[in-house]
């Protein structure tokens, strides 16, 4: 047996069936991400001349973004060091969720870290945005949501997520905030690509938990590279009336934006292996509070991270199966319609909501909570209203 | 503490809590929104004729009782005007269907239906017993779902009937449409949560009225009504795979009672985003896994494309010993008669790499498939090749 294999490209194997010294594990992994740039680069070019490639990538601080931060700065590194290269120029942008800091303040559990994180990572940029600047992202129709007037961002957001019926709900609507305010700092500040940092596993987990949702339709949207058509809403003269009546906002402009996911083709294991191999960055990841330790209470579960969990107790025997789910989404059209959901910002899908006839039986109590649901997806009405 | 009163009556006392919204319900309103509800589902899908000779494939187990009590129910109240019939089908399951055939041979006397019985071993010349004792317990619910979907044809063929209505609820598409995802199954994707499925080509058509009805509210039926039905699972346990799905839906039920159905609806829309647009909707191997024992299909993520493989391989035939099967019970004819019949053409701008499943007939039984010869003749073939030969 020989302790390095040979650096012959090995068709792709789970890990545990062959070893793969440091290296050419590192290496590996590197080249998945980077065949991905490759991709990336070729389909958003618009022009032959070699463009700089400014890219958004966003930071949770947990492992695959953290990873993806780390092939980030060394293909920046990379290309620096080239004088032919064009200019690679990410910027990780962590969105910091915790309302209940001061949402101008420099000194925030978020901004300690990120700072650790500049520190390791110098070929990249990195910035830090509140959550509570989501409220003046134009991407989504603020009109149809049951956002509370008063009080600051903060603390509206906040009202606004304990209002929720679920669980779910708010894992759901933080996961599209999230998003929403990723694209607004790409589109507001000229960069060419937005970049998440799934791993295939993830990328299945959010597959099931968007099928769980009722949002199967948005798949192909959520799931596969590529352009995403974004609209912005202009709102109506009079902000306050417009809540109180109903009144929707103007749809103002369609554009398309590219979204990818670099790590697409690497298996959480695989992620958690590649960090493994340098402890200095895996000492910056924020230990996870025993997210998939043992049972709890079902009522404080989500939806995402059932699926996680699923995910995670089932990449080992059967983990063809993350595979499978992944390249499944991937052949699923994206269907072009003129309406887009104003939340979640997919297609709408009539058709479906006309054929649909499983209703929920909840004519007795329905209505109560949103006038605006002719706007929304079923999957978004499904997240504000129960 | 004084009792909660129903929310939809307003007078007597609640009894059931709705799995589906939590509604708190009497006995009497819980039952009537139930039948509403398959009503609503049969309307509106508009799965019936007048007139129409239906048959129910009838396990003994809660499903298909719920649905002949339910159906009987409705076809008085809303006059359908159906004829209804019981159609059991017989594995050979020694402790298990001959128990449960026992209640369906009840069910026919409550509800006044003629009941039919077919039995694997007069259509394939073997039983489950036989089989599992020939190919042992892994992997055997292969045989028996392929094998009943096929005798429910032709059980319904023999009474005259084209319409065979199955007792499948939002739990089992639910977990089909999770199971296909993660077996990477598209043309079943495409197929597996329309509410009508065969028909065109094969001429019984399949549907199944209690497709949004949760199972629990199916058991809270059957309990609330007080129905004869037969609760033991098939004694051949289903496959590990499998369950995880399974218990995967039931987590995400207590998680959010009504994710069920949001998956059905995805399932749906996703029906429509497939490559064939959800039109190819057969039963040959309709809803996959959906049978009376909940793993009807037991397929490991391995093996799928072996049995593609074996299907499409030509294996010698030794007519002496095998039951040559034919859609309508006359001996076979010569192979070169039958031929392939497309029902839909291939779309000319379809994106390469996705293959598109075509619909035609199997070469020895003229049972519609996708392959030369049907899964069925498929697995008897092999089946019969390991068979010793009988002497007497």
């Amino acid at each position: 047996m020989h302790d390095s294999p040979p650096h012959d490209n090995n068709p792709y194997t789970p890990l545990s069936t062959y070893t793969q010294c440091r290296d050419c594990f590192i290496d590996y992994v590197d080249s998945k991400a980077v065949k991905r740039f490759t991709v990336l680069q070729r389909e958003t070019r618009t022009s032959t001349k070699p463009e700089p490639r400014r890219y958004v990538a966003g930071l949770s601080f947990g492992s695959s973004s953290t990873v993806l931060t780390q092939i980030l700065d060394k293909t920046a590194q990379y290309h620096a060091s080239r004088k032919g290269s064009s200019p690679f120029e990410p910027l990780i942008v962590h969105i910091d969720t915790d309302l209940s800091a001061r949402t101008d303040s420099q000194d925030t559990p978020a901004y300690r870290l990120l700072a650790k994180y500049r520190e390791r990572f110098p070929n990249v940029s990195f910035e830090c945005v509140h959550l509570s600047k989501v409220l003046s992202v134009k991407t989504i129709d603020w009109t149809t949501i049951p956002v509370p007037e008063g009080g600051n961002d903060a603390e509206r957001l906040q009202l606004f997520f304990s209002s929720l019926p679920s669980v779910t709900s708010r894992a759901d609507s933080l996961r599209l905030f999230i998003r929403h305010l990723l694209l607004d700092v790409a589109i507001q500040r000229s960069y060419s690509a937005l970049l998440f940092g799934h791993s295939t596993t993830a990328l299945a987990a959010l597959t099931l938990s968007e099928v769980a949702n009722g949002r199967g339709f948005a798949v192909p949207w959520q799931i596969n590279d590529g352009l995403f058509t974004v609209c912005t809403y202009r709102p109506s003269a009079d902000p306050a009336s417009s809540t109180s009546t109903g009144e929707a906002s103007q749809e103002d402009a369609k554009i398309q934006f590219p979204i990818y996911y670099p790590l697409r083709e690497i298996l959480k294991a695989e992620v958690m292996t590649y960090l493994g191999t340098t402890p200095a960055v895996q000492e910056l990841i924020p230990s996870a509070n025993g997210a998939s330790s043992s049972v709890v209470s079902h009522k404080d579960q989500s939806i995402e991270e059932v699926m996680a969990r699923y995910f995670d107790g089932v990449e080992g025997p059967y983990s063809g199966i993350v595979t499978n789910v992944v390249r499944t989404a991937g052949k699923l059209d994206r269907l072009v319609t003129e309406h887009h959901c104003r939340l979640c910002g997919i297609t709408l899908d009539q058709e479906g909501d006309s054929t649909w006839a499983g209703e929920l039986g909840d004519d007795l109590t329905q209505d109560a909570v949103n006038p605006d649901t002719g706007k929304l997806c079923y999957g978004c009405k499904r997240s504000m209203g129960g | 503490m004084p009792p909660t009163t129903c929310v939809r009556c307003q007078a007597n006392k609640a009894v059931v809590k709705r799995p589906k919204n939590h509604h708190k319900l009497c006995r009497e309103c819980f039952i009537t929104v139930f039948e509403d509800e398959v009503h609503h589902t049969i309307i509106s899908s508009k799965l019936f004729y007048p007139g129409e000779k239906v048959a129910i494939g009838a396990s003994g187990g809660k499903d298909s009782t719920v649905l002949a009590s339910v159906l009987k129910t409705l076809n008085e109240r809303h006059k359908y005007e159906l004829d209804l019939v019981l159609l059991s089908i017989d594995e050979g399951i020694k402790g298990y269907r001959d128990d449960s055939l026992e209640t369906v041979k009840r069910n026919a006397v409550q509800y006044d239906m003629p009941l039919k019985i077919v039995g694997y071993d007069e259509l394939y010349g073997w039983t489950m017993d036989q089989v599992v004792e020939t190919i042992g317990k892994r992997g055997n619910c292969t045989y028996c779902g392929v094998f009943r979907r096929q005798a429910l044809d032709r059980g319904a063929k023999t009474l005259g009937i084209k319409h065979v209505v199955t007792g499948h609820n939002a739990d089992d598409v639910a977990e089909t449409v999770l199971m296909n995802l993660l077996r990477g199954d598209l043309p079943r994707l495409s197929r597996s949560t329309s509410i009508v499925t065969g028909g065109s080509l094969n001429d019984v058509k399949r549907s199944k009225p209690l497709k949004y009805a949760y199972e629990k509210e199916i058991v809270l039926y059957a309990h609330h009504k007080k129905l004869d039905y037969f609760s033991t699972e098939c004694i051949y346990s289903p496959e590990a795979f499998r369950g995880t799905a399974r218990s995967l839906i039931k987590n995400l039920e207590k998680v959010r009672p009504s994710a069920i159905l949001d998956i059905v609806r995805s399932g749906e829309d996703m029906a429509r985003l497939t490559p064939d647009k959800g039109q190819g909707a057969c039963a040959c191997d309709e809803s996959e896994g959906m049978g009376g024992c909940g793993s009807a299909n037991a397929r490991t993520p391995g093996n799928e494309t072996t049995q593609v493989e074996a299907s499409t391989a030509e294996q010698p035939t030794d007519n002496g010993l095998e039951t040559e099967i034919t859609s309508n019970g006359t001996p076979k004819v010569n192979d070169d008669d039958v031929v392939k019949l497309p029902v839909r053409q291939r779309r000319s701008k379809e994106p390469g790499p996705v293959q598109l499943q075509t619909l035609g007939k199997c070469v020895k039984c003229g049972y519609m498939s996708s392959q030369a010869m049907c899964q069925a003749c498929t697995l008897l073939e092999s089946l019969n090749k390991n068979r010793p030969e009988i002497s007497i």
